[in-house]
């Protein structure tokens, strides 16, 4: 930025010393001579540019401290009959608390820009590195916060403390009887709290909307990736029949068992007609012992069977129940075919441990409510 | 449910191309549209006929073989699949958004010269792929034959949304593996 003006010497001195005494620049911490512009106006800057950092958990984590500090302040006041300590306290209470919808409704921002950033990003670069901001958002602010302000989290429980500690000095106000202001401000705090508490649900909310999309995209970006390095290690060690694609990717090809084929074809088959010569093979010895082979379920067969039984209350546990003869192995990929993608709606449940015949599986299952029907339109 | 044979005009066109193994996506306009505004009357007629209709969300449409009545294609499900595996991990490690690409953008001819001189000629050897040719004329033209992609103004090919059936074998691969790390053996 090109404050200065191309002037004699003397000008320029003079235009650093006015904006050093309005404290629009400050010196260098350790070089007199150099300048810097004031950390509150850039931050001002940046408020009219519409430019929003995101700041940390942490913040709201120690002002949450500070707000139970003060709530404790008020009741001992209270208890000392301190009005002037009431008053002040209950002024810091209400203060520190619109900081907090403040700094919220700022991080809100700083999500929305932090995603809109990583989206209009070059895409030759690899995703991981274009959605860096995105995943350290998502990990550093919004998962604390998320832990935070959750039933049972530290957010939570400050304001349930510090609700009932207002709920209590008002009370005792209105008993012992004090001055209207002093029990207005008290009242003024206690509806604060409860927007700081709806603000900063809207603000998890939201930052949850803008961020998921984006972190599950991360992740399915990075499995699909990781998925093609794997596949090619299989077919690498072990060669691409063990891999099954065929099953994976079933392709339609359209039977030509009716149809009357070249004549080159004709020809071939005739000439193996006229030259067949019959071998001789003897059929196995029957064994009354040997049992037949067990027959082989597919995954359609299955997801046949999945959509018969819907709704299902743990997808894991209907599996193991309806195929326990079957294999962990085939039960593990099923459960995979039948849980990824948009097949059913369902909802995760909590991680369990599944016992099959040979094993104990520990996973967080699915309760499959309905087939999803495509909407091709999209 | 009554069928409403009016509105299916295309019906005999999209059940031959479905019928061939074709994947009609959104950019079969002749086709597409007819069948994603009467979806559930062609799942219903081709059940009749005895084909199940996949609408996959992602904007395509296929027929499910059925296990009895498909002619397997063995080799060429693996060769698609090598190409879109070696594709992936092609771009990935040349530092750019490999899915992007495969979705996006489109694969350049001069490409295949570079899958062949890469790490990638044994791997093709397995699905008998050994030069560019082959890359060209038993693979992608192939894949233009089933849906899955199509011509770039004659310098290469682009991807169609059906590609994600191959996504879903790489995610199935890597829940697969991350499913076996939470599977502790117990002697029961």
């Amino acid at each position: 930025m090109n404050i200065i003006p191309q002037s004699e010497q003397s000008d320029v001195s003079n235009v650093i010393d006015s904006l050093l005494n309005v404290d629009i620049l400050v010196p260098v911490a350790n070089n007199p001579n150099r300048f810097e512009i004031n950390v509150v106006i850039m931050e001002f800057v940046s408020y009219l540019k519409n430019e929003h950092r995101l700041g940390l958990s942490e913040e709201i984590e120690a002002y949450l401290k500070r707000l139970e500090l003060l709530a404790n302040k008020i009741a001992q006041a209270v208890q000392a009959g301190e009005s002037s300590e009431i008053v002040k306290s209950a002024r810091e209470l209400d203060l520190r608390m619109r900081e907090v919808i403040k700094k919220l409704q700022h991080d809100e921002k700083a999500l929305e820009g932090i995603a809109e950033q990583a989206k209009m990003a070059n895409k030759q670069i690899p995703l991981r590195q274009r959605y860096a901001e995105v995943i350290s958002s998502w990990d550093e602010y919004l998962e604390p916060m998320v832990e935070m302000i959750d039933l049972k989290g530290v957010f939570d429980r400050t304001v349930r403390v510090v609700e009932n500690q207002l709920q209590n000095i008002i009370h005792k106000m209105d008993v012992v009887g004090v001055l209207i202001d002093e029990l207005e401000i008290v009242r003024q705090a206690q509806a604060r709290m409860m927007a700081m508490e709806k603000v900063a649900q809207h603000t998890l909310k939201r930052g949850t909307e803008i961020l998921l999309p984006l972190r599950e995209e991360v992740r399915i970006n990075n499995s699909i990736t990781q998925g093609a390095s794997l596949a090619l290690a299989i077919i690498r060690k072990q060669g691409i029949n063990d891999l099954k694609v065929e099953t994976r990717v079933p392709l339609l090809a359209q039977s030509h068992k009716n149809v009357v084929s070249s004549s080159a074809g004709i020809e071939k088959y005739i000439y193996g007609l006229h030259h067949f010569e019959p071998t001789l093979n003897r059929f196995p010895a029957r064994h009354s012992d040997r049992k037949s082979p067990d027959k082989v379920i597919t995954f359609n067969q299955v997801k046949r069977q999945v959509i018969k039984s819907l709704p299902i209350a743990d997808i894991m546990t209907w599996l193991i129940e309806n195929y326990a003869m079957v294999s962990t192995d085939n039960i593990i990929e099923w459960f995979a075919m039948l849980t990824r993608g948009d097949r059913f709606h369902k909802q995760r449940l909590i991680r369990q441990n599944y016992f099959t015949k040979t094993h104990r599986i520990s996973l967080r299952s699915y309760q499959i409510l309905q087939k999803i029907y495509a909407n091709s339109n999209r | 449910m009554q069928i409403q044979t009016d509105e299916l005009k295309q019906a005999a066109n999209i059940y031959r191309e479905l019928l061939r193994g074709y994947h009609i996506s959104h950019q079969d306009h002749e086709w597409y549209p007819e069948l994603s505004n009467n979806q559930e009357q062609y799942q219903k007629l081709f059940e009749l006929l005895g084909y199940q209709l996949v609408c996959d969300p992602r904007g395509f449409y296929y027929f499910l073989p059925e296990e009895t009545s498909s002619v397997s294609l063995n080799k060429t499900a693996q060769r698609f699949a090598m190409i879109i595996f070696i594709l992936i991990e092609l771009y990935a490690d040349e530092g750019k958004d490999s899915q992007f690409i495969l979705e996006s953008e489109y694969i350049p001819r001069t490409d295949f010269a570079k899958i062949i001189k890469n790490k990638y000629q044994k791997l093709l050897e397995q699905v008998e792929v050994f030069n560019e040719q082959d890359i060209e004329s038993k693979i992608f033209e192939k894949l233009v034959k089933f849906g899955f992609a199509s011509d770039y103004m004659g310098r290469g090919y682009q991807m169609r949304p059906p590609i994600h059936r191959f996504f879903d074998v790489c995610l199935d691969l890597h829940k697969e593996a991350q499913s076996k790390l939470v599977i502790e053996e117990t002697s029961i």
